[in-house]
């Protein structure tokens, strides 16, 4: 796979420098296991290069991305390493028996440069990237497949967050939605749900929240995502229709949390 | 089954008209001419009731469900209505409408007779004595808060017992659970035997002088198991105890007798039996209505009104207050018509055969749980099934099972939280069958779920 190593590049510097002999790859292997942060890929490619001013051969793990989800799946890849240059990985194979680890979506296609397409890239723009995607299936089914697709890039889920009160409420399913503010001010979100489709809704949910500025997230409507209705007619809220709740979940929750730090 | 069309010549009471005076004789001599050819045609096999009864349902004709024809299994949460039903509701209101039992103009005189007629049909249909033992209600939910509010707030004292089974329907419970807050009652529930059918020893066992009431469903929306209501009336009233039964699945689907179960109270809802939403009835004993006090207050229901107190009508008007559900209730007369021309033994036998044809499929779908007593010799199971497959959410199913092949069916508690926590879910799904329903119906179903299990399991 193809990381663009300016796009690292560009989320490195929010990590302190770290005195470490092969600095650069010690680093990749921190940062993804200590930060969150999404790349938004302009490629298919399945080939990783990276630089290194290692001396002796050396193997490191390394967590796969998706492009539009930044949550590490749990796969862990090895990568060998020899002496300098540019070194190719080794191939490896996604959760879904497919190669490709980066979607390619119509959402895609809009964004030119690298520079587009940072971490500050808005919820509005997110959502409109998630809108014109589900648009663009026209067939039922092929959104409900879309769903389970991202019900699987859905981070795990800690079990400690799976409290009565972290319950999403007026789902046909079991939902769990755990919020709070990181100390930049920016939300985060994480789910699960016992039913694919739900957690299909809640992964696209919270790749649109999660890391956005409170005000962002409490002024998405859910007239705007309305072609998330996937299995769900008409426009009409209803107890049964997941994505809705969990959206005014989202926003209760953040308004709260906003709320109390303004307390504080 | 081998799919021999029978026309059927056209009969007056498809299209009740109220301008004769003699239309009620023709309308049951229509009955008696329209059953005959039915029974002939399905004792010969030639087509099954649903076949023959299909065409009256115009909603099942429906083109395309998300591209597929719709397979409309989810009956036991609301049934489909026919035509004569659709045309009795139209009738009404082009041609007599008018508000009952208050003008003495010509429409008005009209609507009471029809609204009354109904009532009439009702009490047939159940095999009440009177008719004023019929009271009119919003719908089954309706009716129990009314015995709750009514007839419980004034004969429950602090420790008398109300026993009650897991597996009742949500409307069932908690109207009793608000009261048994207000009286000091207690609630005693039955659980489930090895069956899972509710232990009808245990609730024997659990009857004793202080039960004061049985709350117990005839037939139960999630697991398909019929209870012996005779056996439970016999031991309840042995102690003294009432006892009302929750007939929304039964009424709709098999012959009920009141007088023979000697059920004290008995709810049913017009929905699940082919008529309008927005009413429901409640069976209770003349001894016991007349002691009841009023539940909602208003007009109709009073005898005479002053300021400081009012006097209260005999029942059944004194426990419905306001302007009724007029046009609805003569639909729900209009109903039972339709139902009473095929024959409800007719109906039960047909969905009998339809349930075992539907458990038996189920059956061979792999890694399938399906909940409720397996059939037997002794054991009829209804023609429902709630189950659930393995690894995969209920609500995904039905989901997909609606998005790709446009068929029907429930996903979620089904208003029994209580029962779906014994079995250890949270959630089942449910497809539920009635009489216009056929083989064919079932087979695309199982095809559909087959389909639908291949897809989730591909995906894991």
């Amino acid at each position: 796979m193809t990381i663009d190593i300016w796009q690292l590049q560009l989320e490195l510097k929010l990590i302190t420098t770290l005195h470490l002999p092969f600095r650069f790859l010690s680093l990749l292997a921190i940062s993804f296991s200590f930060l969150h942060f999404s790349f938004s890929f302009y490629s298919n490619m399945t080939s990783l290069s990276i630089t290194t001013t290692a001396t002796t051969p050396f193997t490191f793990p390394f967590h796969c991305f998706f492009d539009k989800h930044y949550f590490p799946i749990t796969k862990r890849i090895q990568l060998k390493l020899s002496r300098g240059g540019t070194i190719e990985s080794n191939k490896f194979s996604g959760k879904s028996g497919s190669n490709k680890l980066f979607v390619a979506s119509s959402c895609l296609t809009k964004i030119q440069t690298p520079v587009e397409t940072t971490y500050k890239q808005g919820v509005s723009h997110k959502v409109q990237c998630l809108v014109a995607e589900f648009k663009s299936l026209t067939e039922p089914i092929d959104r409900v497949k879309r769903l389970l697709y991202y019900a699987e890039m859905l981070a795990p889920f800690d079990e400690s967050a799976r409290l009565p009160e972290n319950r999403v409420n007026g789902c046909t399913a079991q939902v769990w939605l755990d919020a709070g503010i990181d100390k930049k001010g920016k939300v985060w979100f994480r789910a699960d749900s016992d039913s694919e489709i739900s957690k299909g809704f809640c992964s696209c949910l919270i790749w649109v929240m999660d890391g956005a500025d409170p005000e962002e997230v409490v002024g998405v409507t859910a007239e705007e995502l309305v072609e998330l209705n996937v299995g769900v007619h008409g426009k009409v809220q209803s107890r049964v229709n997941t994505w809705q709740n969990v959206l005014i979940s989202m926003r209760d929750k953040t308004a709260a949390l906003v709320a109390e730090r303004h307390m504080k | 089954m081998e799919g021999l069309v029978v026309k059927l010549p056209s009969f007056p009471f498809l299209s009740p008209n109220i301008s004769s005076s003699s239309s009620s004789s023709t309308f049951r001599l229509g009955f008696r001419r329209f059953s005959a050819s039915i029974s002939a045609a399905v004792n010969e096999g030639f087509v099954s009731l649903g076949q023959l009864t299909r065409p009256d349902f115009p909603i099942l004709h429906q083109q395309e469900v998300n591209g597929s024809k719709l397979v409309y299994l989810d009956n036991a949460a609301t049934s489909q209505k026919p035509t004569a039903v659709l045309k009795s509701l139209q009738n009404y209101y082009e041609a007599y409408n008018s508000n009952v039992h208050r003008g003495i103009h010509y429409l008005s005189a009209k609507a009471t007779d029809e609204y009354e007629l109904a009532r009439k049909k009702v009490a047939a249909f159940i095999n009440a004595s009177d008719s004023a033992e019929i009271v009119f209600t919003r719908n089954a939910t309706e009716a129990i808060n009314l015995v709750a509010y009514s007839w419980g707030l004034s004969n429950l004292k602090p420790r008398d017992e109300i026993i009650l089974t897991i597996a009742e329907h949500h409307s069932a419970i908690v109207p009793w659970q608000i009261v048994a807050q207000k009286t000091g009652a207690i609630l005693k529930f039955v659980s489930l035997d090895e069956n899972e059918v509710p232990d009808v020893e245990k609730l024997r066992e659990m009857i004793s002088t202080s039960t004061k009431l049985v709350v117990v469903h005839h037939v139960s929306n999630v697991l398909g198991s019929v209870l012996p209501i005779e056996d439970i009336v016999i031991w309840a009233h042995a102690v003294g105890a009432k006892v009302l039964v929750d007939a929304c699945q039964s009424v709709p689907h098999m012959v009920v007798d009141v007088q023979g179960l000697d059920a004290d109270f008995l709810v049913a809802s017009s929905h699940k039996m082919c008529g309008p939403t927005g009413i429901g009835f409640l069976f209770g004993k003349s001894n016991l209505l007349l002691t009841m006090p009023p539940f909602l207050g208003g007009g109709e229901m009073i005898s005479d009104v002053f300021l400081d107190h009012s006097t209260y009508a005999e029942p059944p008007s004194r426990f419905e207050a306001g302007t009724p559900a007029i046009g609805e209730a003569i639909g729900l007369g209009a109903a039972i018509d339709y139902l009473s021309g095929i024959g409800m033994q007719k109906i039960h036998d047909y969905e009998m055969e339809l349930a075992n044809y539907l458990y038996e499929k189920l059956c061979s779908v792999p890694n399938i749980r399906i909940y409720g007593p397996k059939p037997s010799d002794d054991i009829h199971r209804a023609a429902l099934c709630s189950f659930n497959i393995e690894n995969i959410h209920p609500t995904d199913i039905a989901t997909f099972l609606d998005q790709q092949h446009g068929v029907a069916i429930r996903s979620g508690h089904h208003c029994a939280q209580p029962l779906h926590r014994r079995l250890g879910v949270n959630a089942s799904a449910r497809a539920s069958l009635h009489f216009y329903n056929t083989e064919e119906d079932v087979d695309n179903f199982i095809q559909s779920l087959n389909d639908t299990v291949s897809f989730f399991n591909s995906f894991k």
